[in-house]
This record gives C-alpha cells, structure tokens and sequence, in this order.
C-alpha cells in the first residue's frame, strides 16, 4: 500500500484493463484480476463453472482490451489438432507448401468448453500452450508474444465430456469460477444487456503489454516469501488428504502469479497476501485428492484452505 | 489478578518501609493497630475500585473507613456504636497530641509507651499507604508511589536512627516489582534486545559486579572522601538536647552561643564537668548508646554507680541548676556522688550513672556534691576492678587495634608508667601534649576504617576525638572505661551565676577504678576543656603545684573563640583529599564508559526502529479484542480484521502501520520506511482506538 514504486505507466494501465473488464463483466471481480494477473504473468487460465455466467465473456473482454488478435475455438468431440494449429497446404501455382496458421495464432486464444474435444485435441493444444510454438510437417512455427490460451470448461455437464487428466491442468497456471454475480451487478446487468463485442475497445497496446509483463517479472521477492512458497507447495504433498500434491512448476508459477498479483496491487514486492490470494486459483486444479478424501466432499480448496490456517506466515 | 498482584506490593511497601520506624518506636505499641487501620481501608479502597474508573474516590473512602478504624481501636469508649467519632473523640484527641509530642521530643527512641505515639504512627502510615495505593492503582502511576514512602524513609533519616538494610532492599525490591507489575504498556519502549543493546546491557552489568564485588570492599575500606554533614549535631541550638551518635568523622558545628542552662553555689572548678548520658559501645568511627540496666526510683539517696560506704569524701557542694529547656529526658549531674533536690520524680540508671526524669521543659534543681577525696597517691594504689561488663572493654574491630595497643604501650613506656593510674595519666598529657595534638573543630577525611587510628596520626581533632582516643587506647590496656558526654561547667561571673552555653558541650572519657567507682580523666587540650582535674596533672613529675595557671588554661574564652573562627571558615574537608583515591578515579571511568556504550548503543537502536516489536505489542491489544493475531495470518490480514472493530482514525492507522510492516518484512532491503514520527502516530492511534474499543467491549459486557 505504501512505499510502492511501480512504473506508473503500468500500474495505470493495469487499472485502466481492470475497469475495462469489470463494465464488461459485471461481478466476478476475483475471476476478473485473476485473468489479468494470470495474463501479465504469461500464463494460461482455466475457468471452470456452469454455463452462463460469463466465462466466454471474460474471455473476449480480455482479448478485446489487448490490441492483438484473438483466436476462438469452440471445442467439440470431433475438433481436429489440425483444426487448432493450422494446415500446410500444397499451392500448385508456386509449387510449394504453405503453412495456413490456425486459430491457435493469436494473442489470445479463446479454448471452449476444452473438455468436449477428444484427448488427442486437449494434449495438442496443451502441448502449444507449454511449447509456445506448432510444429506442423516437422516445421515449427512460433506463437506470437504475448499469448495466451483461456480455456472454458463446465463441469455440471458429463455426458460426453473428456475431463482433463492432471498432468494436463498443471500446465494452466491457474484455475478460476466467475460465480454468480451479486444482486446489485446482476441487476445491472439486466438493465444495460449483456456484453456485445465492440463495445470494448483495446486499452492497451502490444508495447504496453510487454512492458507490464517485463515488471511484473521484476517484482521483488524476499527470501522469506519464497520459503513461505516452498512451505505451501511441499505441505500439500505431505497432506493426508492429496494423493498427489503440487509439482515444482506448480510452485513456480504460484511464485509468477503472486508477483503479477502484488503488481496489480501497485507494490513491487510480493507479501505473503499475495500468495494467499492466488494459492486455490494456482494449486486448486493440480491437486489429486485420495478417494476417500473425495467421498468426505473435502475439495482441493479446502485442503488448501486447512494447509494456509496452519503454516505460519513468515517475518 | 493484576490488580491484587499491584495492591500487594503496595501494601508490601509501605508495610515494610513503616518498619523502619521500629527504631524509634517499639513495633508492638503500633504494629497490630496500624495492620489493622491499614487493611480496613485497603478492603475498602479494593472493593471500588473494581466499581468505578476514578482514581481519587475509592481513595477517600478508604481513608475515611481507615479514620473509622483508628477511631474503633484507639477511642473504643469515645466513639459512637464503636466506630463513629464524637465530640468527645475529637478532645480525646486534640488531649492527647501535645504530651504526646512532649514525650517524644524528650524520649530516647525506641519509645516503647504511649497510645499517643501508636495513634500518631498509625494515622501517619494510613495516610501514606492511602496515598501510595491512589498513585500506584488509581493513578496509574507505580513510580509516583515512591514519593510517599520515601516520606515514610525520611522520619528514620532525618532523625539519624540506624536502618536495616534488608528492609532496605525489601522495600526497594517491593517498589521495582510495583512498577513492573503496574507500569502501562508503552509499545514505543518495548523491543527486542539488539545486539547493542546487548552489549551496553552486559557492559553495564560487568562494571555494576565489578564494582561491587571489586572496588566496594576496597572502598569500604578507604573510605569515601566525600562527606556531607549531618544535620544533627553535637548539641541542638536552644535545648540541651545532646547528639548520642557521636560521630568521630563529622567536623563539629554549632549553631548559636545561646545560654543552655545556669547554675548557681559554687565555683566551675568544684563542679567539673555535668554530664547527661554515658556511652560505652564503639564501632571504629561512631559511639552509640544500647539500652542497659535498671531503672531504680529515685528516692532522695546517694546516687552513685558504686558503693560508696567508707569511701573518704570531702565537704559538700551545693549548686542549683536551672535549665531553661531540658532537651532530654535525663538530668545534668557532675561527675562525683551526689544528692539530688528534685520536685518531680525520677529514676536512676546506675549502670549509666544517669538520671532520668521526664520533664521537657524549665526545670531547677538542686545538687548536694560529696567529692571523693581522689589524689595522685590514692588512685596510685587502686586496680580496676576484676569483675567488669564485656562491653567496657570491647574494642572496635577495625584491623588496628593491634597498632592502637602498640602506640598506647609506646606511651606508657615512653613515660615509664607503671601503675594503672600512672598510666592512664601518661595517656592522658600525651593527648594533651600541644606539641603533637591540636585541637581542631574539622577533622580530616578518612583514610583507614579505624576514625582513632586516623586521629592518632593527623593529630587534628575536638573533644569527641580525643575522649575517644583516650577511651580506645585505655581498653587496649585493659583499663574500662567509656565515654561521658555533657557540658563543661562554664565560666563563673561576677553575680555568681555560671551560664553554660552550647559550645560548652563535651565529652570526656571515664575509668572504672575499685573502691572510688568511675574517675575522669581529660585528655582535651586546655586551651578548649580547660584543665584537667587536680588528681590527673599535666605533669606528673611537677606533682599538683597550681594546675590551674598554666598559660593555655587561663583564658579559655580566647581559645574558645579562635576555634570558632576556625569553624567558620571550614569547608567539608573535601578538597583536602580530592586526589586522595585511585580507585574513585577507575570508578568514575568504568561508569563514564558504562554510560558511553550504553547511549552510543541507544542511539543505534534508535536509528532502526524495531518495527516487528511494536507491530507485536498491537497484536497484544488486537488480540484482546478477540482478533486472531496467530502467526499463522498476515500483518494485513489481522489489520482488516481489526479495522472492522476500531474507530475509523484508528482502522485507517492500524492499515497504515500493517503496510509499514509489510514493507520492513518483504520489500527488497533499503527500502525506505516511514519515518520514526510518523510510524509512532500510527502506533498511538491504533492503540488508543483499539483500548478504546476493547472499553467499550467490556462495558458492554457488563451491561449485559
């Protein structure tokens, strides 16, 4: 709160990319700064809630607030990996191959309702989303800087699903539920409509986003914080309740996505706030809870929740 | 619990430090009475304030209860149902006050009678413990508290009676657990030790021990240059009151040359000296008086400690003496058997050979003297007596009273002495001899704990030196003797009315002989105490040929008055000796380096404020508001909590303070922090709103 020295330009910016998508949201505010602070902190989201809360919203709120492109995919059994990464295409007027790049390059990526499509589309599209470029006929192609996959998925809905296995949600960096808007923005919801496209328009520009990312990066970590991450990230694994607890990645990208939070804060210097606010969004989706855990209903969050009441802060 | 935990050691305290009064009066005409006065207005002072906030009332109640007490215990018949008082309480009072003031002006502590002195112990100490409580648990203010009980130390100290020091230390240890127990939490002077501090801390200490345990002894036993007078002094300045403590340290002042007493019937030569006590214990610097003996009444016989049937006696003397205000409660009498012509009653002491009659006030009396015929020849063939009380030939333990006893046998053999008599006689006109000792109303600084083997080698010194010596060097022979302290008999005028005056105090030296009892001998030189007695010549050799015209003798008015001009320009002997000891030198250095490191210590640790120490100290409060301050939540976490809890002021500081924190905990090292004025805003703010919150929880509570 105090003694902050943000670049100002990007702590304005990042407000002003937080207004954008709360008039386009309306609620959801944890959602909302969490797929900014995940966007800033260049990783993946993954969002996971019933239909018709605003998922694809926040999505194409966020892709319009960024000057960039924005590719979108409705995720279905029969969807193709070639359907996301693009086709080389033989153009017999020139005689050569052409690559055609698919929806995948963009800034970004809009992956819907990912858990409809087959395995072989999830793994491919993951496996772009960790590489961060396609490789098509033994050809890479790079993804363009930044980008980012946000991916909807709705979990009430079985019938024909593919769940994603656990090895695939450690690569989303976190995993966030908008929820139901509270009263008072659903009724203003009502009252101007829902979001159209168009009526965002970007904020910020490509230049802009690379300079918030480049702070972000800097936000200083002290020892003590870090070792309150190894602390978090090593008791679940201890934790009776999780069969498998969080991978080191996992702890890296809890640690990338504090930074991004406390820069949203506008402090350059993660507290252990920050790595409170993002530890069910980052280790939510990666813990493997024991059957019997999963019997009791005890849920990630509140294994976490338990592992956070427990583990003294660090000073 | 910490209420009661604070009212005990108050009432330790004052408990404690009122007995130091035991000295002057015996505990048990006091000590029961005052408990009980003392509880009932503690009960009741307890019991409110566990009503009401106000610091001044449950006080005055508890007074008010404590009067009743006193009133219930001392003037059962007097008051109303037992308790309340009535008119005729108050007259009992107002009756009772003057004599009773009387008496202890006139009494040697410890007073031992008396209902007046209990009632005035008990209602003095009432008082003062009312007021210490009000100051240390009303108030709030433990340090304060100090202040009545020092009240309580002053009546001792001033008054010159001896104080125990473990009731020293006990009070003192009582007050220091008073303050710890009730000081008020103040965040800003709570941190953790640093390394410094540390340091300055165990600096401090090693030169305290080192102090103590090495220089202390060392310094006991050089003794402190630096003195300061007591405010007692040889004799009061219009009462004949004498000071019993003589001191052979303390330079010798008077006051005012006003006229103490006269008497009337014969000539200064045929009285001598009219002493009023006699004192026999001698610690190495100082006399004192322990109670001794039976008080025999005085019926209108031969007052003498010895038998004095068959004992060869001269022609009476008749005096009367007229004392305008009698001091003290024994009478003036010469050194020789006498008959006493007294309208009140009296009583004999004949251990002390001395005369006890509570009068405080004129008095005149008669004295018939009846002189034993004492001469060179008689006191030649007499001993001292074989069977003699302990204490008349105790010796100071001092470490010199081998080098005393050599110096004495020097004398003695110097002057080829063989008789007891001869002896003491050679002891006597060694002190008197002009040429080695003078007579000084200043006396040097200490250099060794032994004040006589001081006095044997500066050689300066009054009448309490050289009677002291005397006394001292007598014993080391195994002559008892002790020490008489009175008057000198004054100068006659041409009315034939002797006045004696306050620099007539003296005090000379005694020895016990078989068969004639105690015989003075006066080893002060005659320009200040006038000649020796007719049986004890300068020169023994020039036998008794008119003692009384030697040159120094003659005009002792002149003598006197060059001394007085010499006390008048005295300074306490202070400057004398100002290089005088090394060891005050590394004293005085050690402390000044305690002191250095310690400031430079503070300084740095003032420099970098221990914010974690005073966030802890909120936590303190906050978690008495029932916010989770486990350290399982962040500084920012438990200031959300709270700020819901607290006034707004309050919250907005507490959020302030938590980021201060945040930042001295997480941000990268030299970040700058808020400074020190601000950060101590906060801190009172947020304290002040959390107390007050925490206020109005409890009220609530009890509302409830």
């Amino acid at each position: 709160m105090t003694a902050t020295r943000p670049s100002t330009a990007s702590a304005g910016t990042a407000r002003q990319l937080l207004d954008n998508l709360r008039h386009a949201l309306r609620g959801g505010e944890q959602a909302i700064r969490m797929a900014v602070a995940v966007f800033l902190a260049e990783g993946h989201l993954l969002l996971e809630d019933v239909p018709g809360v605003g998922k694809t919203t926040l999505a194409r709120a966020l892709a319009a607030s960024v000057e960039g492109t924005v590719g979108r995919v409705q995720f279905t059994p029969d969807l193709l990996p070639s359907d996301l990464t693009g086709v080389t295409i033989y153009r017999q007027e020139s005689g050569t191959f052409e690559f055609h790049p698919g929806p995948l390059f963009a800034t970004i990526v809009i992956a819907d309702e990912i858990n409809r499509a087959s395995p072989k589309t999830q793994s491919a599209l993951l496996e772009c989303m960790q590489e961060r470029q396609v490789t098509v006929d033994g050809t890479s192609h790079a993804l363009p800087e930044p980008f980012m996959v946000i991916a909807t998925q709705n979990p009430v809905e079985m019938e024909g699903t593919y769940p994603l296995p656990e090895a695939q949600r450690d690569r989303f960096m976190a995993q966030v539920s908008i929820g139901y808007p509270a009263e008072e923005s659903e009724l203003e919801l009502l009252a101007a409509g829902g979001w159209r496209p168009g009526q965002t328009t970007p904020v910020l520009t490509q230049a802009q986003v690379t300079d918030m990312i480049r702070h972000v990066s800097e936000v200083f970590v002290s020892d003590a914080v870090r070792h309150y991450v190894l602390a978090l990230v090593r008791a679940t694994r201890q934790h009776d309740a999780v069969e498998l607890g969080a991978s080191p990645r996992a702890g890296l990208q809890l640690l990338a996505l504090a930074r991004s939070v406390a820069a949203l804060s506008e402090r350059d210097f993660v507290i252990p706030d920050d790595v409170q606010e993002v530890l069910v969004p980052v280790l939510g989706h990666r813990l493997a809870l024991t059957r019997s855990a999963r019997s009791g209903s005890t849920t990630a969050a509140d294994v976490l929740e338990e592992i956070r009441r427990t583990l003294p802060v660090p000073r | 619990m910490r209420r009661l935990l604070a009212l005990a050691t108050v009432v330790a305290m004052v408990g404690i430090s009122a007995v130091t009064l035991q000295s002057l009066v015996v505990p048990a005409l006091w000590l029961g009475r005052t408990l009980v006065c003392g509880g009932a207005a503690m009960l009741v002072t307890t019991l409110l304030r566990t009503r009401t906030r106000s610091a001044g009332l449950p006080s005055l109640l508890g007074l008010v209860t404590g009067l009743l007490a006193i009133t219930a215990v001392y003037f059962p018949d007097d008051a109303l149902l037992g308790v309340l008082p009535t008119q005729s309480t108050i007259r009992s009072v107002v009756e009772l006050v003057p004599p009773t003031l009387e008496q202890m002006r006139t009494s040697y502590p410890p007073i031992g009678t008396g209902d007046g002195v209990a009632l005035l112990v008990t209602a003095g100490v009432l008082l003062l413990l009312v007021l210490a409580e009000m100051l240390a648990i009303g108030a709030w203010a433990p340090a304060w508290s100090g202040l009545p009980v020092l009240g309580l130390w002053c009546v001792p100290i001033m008054l010159g009676a001896p104080v125990s020091t473990p009731v020293l230390v006990l009070a003192a240890a009582a007050y220091v657990l008073l303050i710890a127990v009730q000081a008020r939490d103040d965040t800003r002077y709570r941190r953790r030790p640093s390394a410094a501090s540390a340091a300055a801390t165990a600096a401090v200490t090693v030169t305290a021990l080192v102090a103590a345990f090495a220089l202390a002894p060392t310094l006991l036993r050089v003794p402190v240059p630096v003195r300061w007078h007591p405010i007692y002094e040889l004799v009061g300045s219009s009462t004949t009151r004498l000071d019993l403590g003589l001191g052979l340290r303390d330079d010798l002042l008077r006051s005012t040359d006003s006229d103490l007493f006269t008497w009337t019937g014969a000539e200064p030569e045929q009285v001598g000296p009219l002493h009023a006590y006699t004192v026999d214990t001698f610690d190495g610097s100082s006399w004192s008086r322990p109670d001794r003996g039976e008080l025999v009444p005085f019926e209108g016989q031969l007052l003498w400690p010895t038998p004095t049937d068959g004992l060869p006696s001269g022609d009476p003397v008749d005096i009367r003496i007229s004392v305008q205000h009698l001091g003290q409660d024994r009478l003036l009498l010469p050194g020789e058997p006498r008959l006493l012509d007294l309208d009140t009653g009296a009583d004999y002491l004949a251990a002390a050979d001395e005369v006890v009659a509570h009068v405080g006030g004129a008095i005149t009396y008669g004295v018939r003297i009846v002189p034993r015929e004492l001469d060179g020849d008689r006191l030649a063939s007499l001993r001292p007596p074989d069977d003699v009380p302990a204490e008349l030939l105790a010796l100071p333990e001092t470490g010199y009273e081998s080098d005393i006893a050599e110096v004495a046998r020097d004398v003695v053999a110097e002057a080829g002495a063989e008789t007891p008599y001869e002896q003491l006689l050679a002891i006597q006109n060694y002190l008197r001899d002009p040429a080695r000792f003078v007579y000084s109303t200043s006396v040097a600084a200490p250099s060794t704990p032994d004040a006589v083997w001081d006095f044997l080698n500066d050689r300066h010194g009054y009448c309490v030196q050289f009677a002291t010596a005397m006394v001292v060097m007598a014993r080391t022979l195994g002559f008892p003797a002790r020490l008489a302290v009175g008057f000198l008999p004054g100068e006659a005028s041409s009315d034939g009315v002797v006045a004696v005056t306050s620099h007539d105090a003296h005090a000379w030296p005694q020895v016990l002989f078989d068969d004639v009892g105690w015989v003075r001998f006066e080893p002060t030189p005659g320009v200040q105490a006038g000649p020796p007695p007719e049986y004890a010549p300068e020169q023994p050799t020039a036998a008794t040929t008119e003692p009384t015209t030697s040159a120094t003798s003659t005009q002792p008015t002149a003598g006197r008055s060059e001394a007085t001009t010499t006390t008048g320009g005295q300074t306490p002997a202070t400057e004398e000796t100002s290089g005088g000891s090394p060891w005050l030198l590394v004293l005085a250095l050690l402390v000044l380096a305690a002191v250095g490191a310690s400031t430079l210590a503070t300084r740095r640790a003032r420099r970098s404020p221990d914010l974690r120490e005073r966030w802890d100290h909120v936590l303190h409060h906050l978690a008495r508001l029932g916010v989770d301050v486990s350290p399982t939540r962040t500084p920012r976490a438990v200031a959300r909590e709270a700020a819901e809890l607290i006034d707004d002021d309050g919250a907005a500081a507490l959020l302030r303070l938590a980021g201060a924190v945040e930042t001295f905990s997480y941000a990268p090292r030299g970040t700058a922090l808020p400074d020190d004025a601000e950060l101590t805003g906060w801190l009172d703010a947020a304290l002040s709103s959390a107390r007050a919150a925490h206020r109005e929880q409890r009220r609530d509570r009890v509302g409830v």
